[in-house]
């Protein structure tokens, strides 16, 4: 009878500590869980979508186009230098006395299309194009490994050509350039883009020379700093296209920016700041020290009035 | 007999977060009124939770949700160079309100929310002034207070020391409901 009782208590016990432990899990959540990461879970259940900024510095990595747009109502000036080849010797001093120039607009018409214009010193070549941005590298709600933009351009060189009894019609004179730009983001420091395209000139010098040259670049950008970048862009040109064998450019710099400003200094073999001039027409080899100091200064300015 | 007191136990939770107040689109704006700009900037994404009956609370805001600014350029470099988004996601308040109030008595009242204030992953503690406007089913809170760059690690290039301000005016407006 004794032993019967002791065994009710124990049960009674029993019991007992079950309610205490199923009460102690009940207020678990609220006693463990701070007010703010109760929010932060709320939030990330609603999770948005998180575009990648700023893969580039600017809107080229050195000569070439990069992923970047300017951004609605937003408005570049872009003043490019190159110097002549450090291996011209003391006279020339090692190349600052040689330069080639051009002076360029861009405009942002809306937030994924820019419109641009510039014009070379060399074959003095006016060119213009259009820069769509296609895809925006995302994570959260979507997800969009990379950015991809297109590039088409066309040029068009006014020059007097070698032989004037000859009459050029308009279209002799243009040639175009068209390239998809993707990039990756792959951290708050490194960014890459590859850059396959091609150039299409209408005429050419000689029957050698082909009209269709199709290139590859990569590029990329590792930050520095928050307001130092080093650059690099190489472009794989397919070989024996061209009458006088041309180089694959190679540029390698540092961009500097500054609230409105981006200071771009680089050394490289390319003297053209277009597709047309630097993909078919470079015949500097960076083994024979055929490089040369150069410069980009982007000022952007902004029309939009908010 | 006991086993039915068992999901009366289980709802203490659900009671204790009846007086929960959220907003998930309370407002947020910020001023810079340097002696050569002015930049202006806002965000409709402020989240927060307020426990009436121990006058805790937190908010958060996500930093990239700020537009706005006087270019998109300039909006990069915000996210990029100064507030590091990608690092420091979120801008956040965590604390107590230091007066007693009867939230279910609804009026006008001035109250000191003190607690951690987090942005660019650097805590400082402070006191904000409030104006709380009790309601039935509803709190708005309103807010005038600044933020020091330098509290929080926000470094500024004396290249572009004329154009931001070293205290930033920050100005809060938001609605919470019963969660």
């Amino acid at each position: 009878m004794r032993k019967h009782q002791t065994k009710l208590k124990n049960s009674i016990m029993f019991t007992r500590l079950i309610y205490l432990f199923i009460l102690s899990i009940a207020c678990f959540p609220l006693a463990a869980q701070s007010l703010l990461d109760q929010l932060n879970n709320d939030n990330a259940k609603k999770a948005d979508t998180v575009y990648a900024e700023a893969t580039f510095k600017a809107t080229r990595i050195v000569s070439g186009q990069s992923v970047e747009n300017i951004g609605k109502g937003g408005f570049n000036l872009i003043i490019s230098h190159r110097f002549g080849n450090i291996n011209s010797g003391v006279h020339q001093l090692y190349g600052l006395d040689q330069n080639s120039i051009r002076i360029g607009f861009e405009y942002g018409l809306f937030d994924r299309l820019d419109i641009g214009l510039g014009r070379s010193r060399a074959e003095e070549l006016l060119d213009t194009y259009l820069k769509f941005k296609l895809l925006k590298q995302s994570s959260g709600a979507v997800t969009m490994p990379v950015s991809v933009a297109l590039y088409s351009s066309a040029t068009i060189t006014p020059m007097i050509f070698a032989d004037p009894n000859i009459s050029y019609t308009i279209m002799d004179r243009m040639s175009y350039i068209n390239e998809i730009l993707i990039a990756r983001k792959f951290s708050n420091t490194l960014s890459v883009q590859l850059t396959p395209g091609f150039v299409h000139r209408n005429l050419t010098e000689t029957k050698m020379d082909k009209n269709f040259i199709p290139y590859v670049g990569i590029g990329g950008r590792c930050k520095l700093s928050n307001h130092i970048a080093l650059s690099a862009e190489y472009y794989w040109v397919q070989p024996n296209l061209t009458a006088i064998k041309v180089y694959n450019p190679l540029s390698i710099g540092i961009d500097i920016e500054t609230g409105g400003h981006v200071f771009q200094l680089h050394f490289t073999n390319s003297k053209g700041m277009n597709e047309k001039l630097m993909i078919p027409d470079n015949y500097n080899n960076w083994l024979k020290g055929d490089f040369g100091f150069g410069f980009n200064i982007i000022r952007h300015f902004n029309f939009r009035h908010s | 007999m006991r086993l039915k007191l068992i999901p009366l136990l289980l709802l203490f939770p659900l009671i204790a977060s009846a007086q929960m107040y959220k907003t998930t689109q309370g407002t947020v704006k910020f001023i810079s009124d340097a002696p050569l700009e002015l930049i202006q900037a806002q965000s409709g994404k402020l989240t927060g939770l307020l426990n009436t009956s121990d006058r805790s609370f937190a908010f958060s805001i996500t930093m990239l949700s700020f537009e706005g600014f006087n270019s998109s350029l300039q909006r990069t470099h915000f996210n990029e160079n100064y507030v590091e988004s990608s690092k420091f996601p979120n801008a956040t308040f965590e604390g107590k309100i230091i007066e007693e109030i009867n939230f279910s008595n609804p009026g006008e009242y001035d109250v000191r929310g003190k607690g951690k204030f987090t942005i660019h992953g650097v805590d400082q503690v402070r006191i904000i002034k409030c104006h709380l406007v009790v309601q039935k089913n509803a709190i708005i809170i309103r807010s005038k207070f600044s933020v020091l760059l330098a509290d929080h690690n926000i470094k500024i290039p004396t290249i572009v020391s004329k154009k931001i301000t070293e205290e930033i005016a920050v100005e809060l407006n938001t609605t919470l409901n019963p969660k």
